[in-house]
């Protein structure tokens, strides 16, 4: 195959904590929202990586790459009431669901893994933190059960970053980052 | 007696593409394409600053996250009469070349090449065979006799340990799947190596972006990338160069295993040259601008109409004045309020929703039209509106394909043959060899401008009272895509995006026409109602998108903590 010089691939911090959803769709954007949520509230350690992926495709996999542990948080559509915390492992994740594929873009967190899987990607753990939402109209704002669910789950993550020894620490001015909560002041003509 | 095949995928991804076919004679007989999630996502930027509109967009969709983005700074651009910098154009440029590139190889390998490569008849496959075989049809250093024993062993794999994964809902032993094992390796073999390849690509685009899936750079009048090729912390030469290693290792995997391998489906599936044509009006706009004033492009624009591909009526610029004018959406069928065709600055989102209902209205997608015509767009209108203007890179790798086709077949294919399913996905290899040309190309554009002295990226903008219109358009992987702004006194009072789908799932017009989806369905062969992968595979040409605003997960088991709210 093409000769690429080695360095090509930049390293990456080995643990990976990614939020999945449509911040635009309310509780599906439940993970983006706590990734930014953990971003402007925590110091978190160089060897853990927040990222915010929003709805990928395939694409996914290129995220998973070179990483031991990820942790995935996302929205739920069954499985419990409202707000509930959910844990999956990997091995549940797997399981095959049925269904034909007839969109190109379906292939999602299932596949995502069968793919990293093909591409020989192999991890130390993974886990998925979900929480089940209650409305998914267009929208910024989450329901008030997502809300509460939000805080356990990133207590969750907050012990597993502490398990694998990250240094954690709760910033004394969190900088908010949710950028679709901002409204520009700037005047209209500049 | 005909058959009614829905199809109807119910599972974890809220927002789906429905198809239903009738079925006569083992042949499609009608169709109707529906999409049954509401998009009224466009209504979350109203009020908002213009200069931050594209940070929303980007989040229309999942995998077309840069496109969204892009087309949004340019119409915001276009209605204030902003030029970029040329620095600006080259690295968007940039992007939307990788992000191109990363999109093509991943439709063909990892989203549609099952349609024709049976995996299951790989472990049966001789592995040298397969090597000699492949060698005999590309240079690629990738395709040894180890390379095909190590594809060959992953699949034994899977189908040993019964985890078949995504593998386990395709049509495997299917009628319709017709190539020899060997060949199915190949495919396989390099459907894994894409992997790699595809990452390289999206690399580019987050090391422009500042980050992917949703990059970081832009700004309404250029980009945000600080250039100094003294500076470690800016674009620099090491930066420069990191991204021409990565653009210089993907372009022999386009140019010697994706174009070869759509080239040699192409020829080993005839048949598929001579179904899922549909409209035959194509559309595509000019993108890459070359210069700060955006009047020169290296990717043509143009309008064939009625099936005339011998000619295209130029689009000279990438918002046009005539397509300015000419883009309407039909309500008619569609669930939304109004049936008089809107044009999109005066375009409304109202919802109506009925049942699905054949005759009346059956879909969340509006039926975009260009002077009342349906319009076919992506790859293969890209490819036919630059062929027939004689476009010399376009004309390289057209003529290029068809020879290669016509050599493997022993049979004379001609440009004519790529209105078709096969012509979709040959195509989409022959634009991708395109942007893997022009990937190097401007990353020289814009280490020549920097190495002149030019750092500019910006030009800040200035929002007049009162209140004024733009669009801004993408020639995106899928096809023509516009957003189309109204700004009242530095605020959006109007936002509608017109998306490649929208025009290719087009339902029925006012006239009755049907959408590029619905006729391309006509008369395709269905052997078998229970497993319909011909009607797969002439959707999955198109490159559909429409799943993926909304992720959701949807549990099937039990987890394995339950964490109680109090």
């Amino acid at each position: 195959m093409t000769p690429v010089p080695a360095n090509i691939e930049e390293p990456v911090a080995p643990l990976l904590i990614v939020g999945i959803g449509n911040i635009l769709l309310q509780d599906d954007g439940f993970g983006p929202q706590a990734i930014a949520k953990l971003q402007s509230e925590y110091e978190i350690g160089g060897e853990a990586e927040l990222l915010d992926v929003g709805t990928p495709a395939l694409d996914f996999v290129d995220y998973l790459v070179g990483r031991e542990t990820v942790i995935l948080l996302d929205a739920l559509s069954s499985g419990g009431e409202p707000g509930d915390v959910l844990i999956y492992e990997e091995e549940q994740l797997r399981r095959p669901l049925p269904g034909m594929r007839l969109s190109a873009h379906q292939p999602c967190l299932h596949e995502t893994l069968f793919a990293a899987e093909a591409s020989g990607l192999r991890f130390k753990q993974l886990r998925l933190i979900g929480v089940v939402g209650a409305t998914f109209e267009v929208g910024t704002e989450l329901s008030g059960s997502v809300r509460q669910g939000m805080s356990s789950a990133i207590d969750l993550v907050l012990e597993t970053l502490r398990l694998r020894g990250v240094r954690v620490r709760r910033r004394k001015d969190p900088s908010p980052n949710e950028w679709w909560n901002f409204r520009s002041e700037r005047p209209a003509s500049l | 007696m005909s058959t009614r095949i829905n199809i109807d995928p119910v599972t974890r991804i809220e927002g789906h593409l429905r198809i239903d076919v009738e079925v006569d004679n083992a042949s499609v007989s009608k169709a109707w394409a529906s999409c049954t999630m509401w998009r009224g996502i466009e209504n979350i930027v109203l009020g908002r600053d213009p200069r931050e509109a594209w940070l929303f967009t980007q989040r229309f969709c999942g995998v077309c996250t840069t496109v969204h983005a892009m087309a949004s700074v340019r119409a915001v651009e276009d209605a204030l009469r902003l030029q970029v910098p040329p620095n600006a154009q080259f690295i968007r440029n940039l992007i939307l070349i990788n992000h191109g590139l990363h999109d093509h190889i991943v439709h063909f390998y990892h989203l549609s090449a099952l349609d024709w490569v049976d995996i299951m008849t790989i472990p049966r496959a001789d592995p040298a065979k397969a090597a000699s075989l492949a060698q005999s049809l590309s240079d690629w250093t990738g395709n040894s006799v180890k390379e095909m024993k190590a594809a060959q062993d992953k699949v034994k794999g899977f189908a040993g340990s019964g985890q078949l994964g995504m593998f386990a809902t395709g049509y495997w032993g299917h009628p319709a799947m017709k190539l020899p094992p060997e060949v199915n390796l190949i495919a396989f073999a390099h459907y894994l190596q894409a992997f790699t390849y595809q990452r390289y690509a999206l690399q580019v685009v987050g090391m422009l972006g500042g980050k992917t899936p949703h990059i970081q750079n832009l700004a309404v009048g250029g980009v945000q990338n600080a250039i100094n090729l003294d500076s470690l912390a800016t674009l620099n030469m090491d930066r420069l160069y990191q991204l021409k290693y990565l653009t210089d290792s993907v372009v022999p995997f386009v140019q010697q295993v994706y174009f070869n391998d759509a080239c040699t489906l192409a020829a080993l599936y005839p048949e598929w040259m001579a179904y899922g044509a549909g409209v035959r009006n194509y559309l595509a706009v000019p993108d890459l601008p070359v210069n700060a004033q955006a009047s020169a492009f290296d990717l043509p624009g143009g309008v064939i109409v009625d099936g005339n591909i011998a000619y295209a009526k130029t689009l000279y610029t990438a918002a046009d004045t005539e397509f300015r004018h000419a883009v309407t959406e039909d309500l008619t069928h569609a669930w939304y309020k109004g049936n008089e065709p809107q044009h999109p600055w005066k375009g409304e989102t109202q919802p109506h929703y009925t049942d699905f209902e054949e005759n009346g209205k059956y879909s969340w997608v509006k039926a975009p039209r260009y002077d009342g015509r349906p319009m076919q767009v992506g790859p293969l209108s890209q490819v036919l509106v630059g062929y027939a203007q004689g476009h010399p890179l376009t004309k390289k790798w057209t003529d290029a394909a068809l020879d290669k086709i016509s050599t493997i077949s022993r049979r004379k294919v001609t440009v004519n043959d790529l209105q078709s399913t096969m012509g979709r996905h040959v195509a989409r290899a022959i634009r991708c060899a395109m942007l893997s040309e022009l990937a190097q190309k401007h990353w020289e554009y814009l280490v020549t401008n920097i190495s002149s002295g030019d750092c500019a990226v910006y030009n800040p903008p200035k929002f007049p009272d009162g209140e004024i219109e733009g669009v801004g358009t993408h020639e995106a992987p899928r096809g023509t895509l516009s957003h189309w702004v109204v700004i009242r006194n530095g605020r959006l009072s109007n936002y509608q995006a017109v998306v490649p789908t929208t025009w290719n799932a087009s339902p029925r017009d006012n006239r009755g026409a049907p959408g590029p989806y619905e006729s391309s369905l006509l008369g395709n062969p269905v052997a078998d109602s229970e497993k319909p992968l011909e009607v797969l595979r002439t959707v999955h040409s198109f490159d559909p998108c429409m799943a993926c605003a909304c992720h959701t997960y949807d549990p099937t088991g039990q987890p394995i903590a339950q964490v109680k709210v109090l």
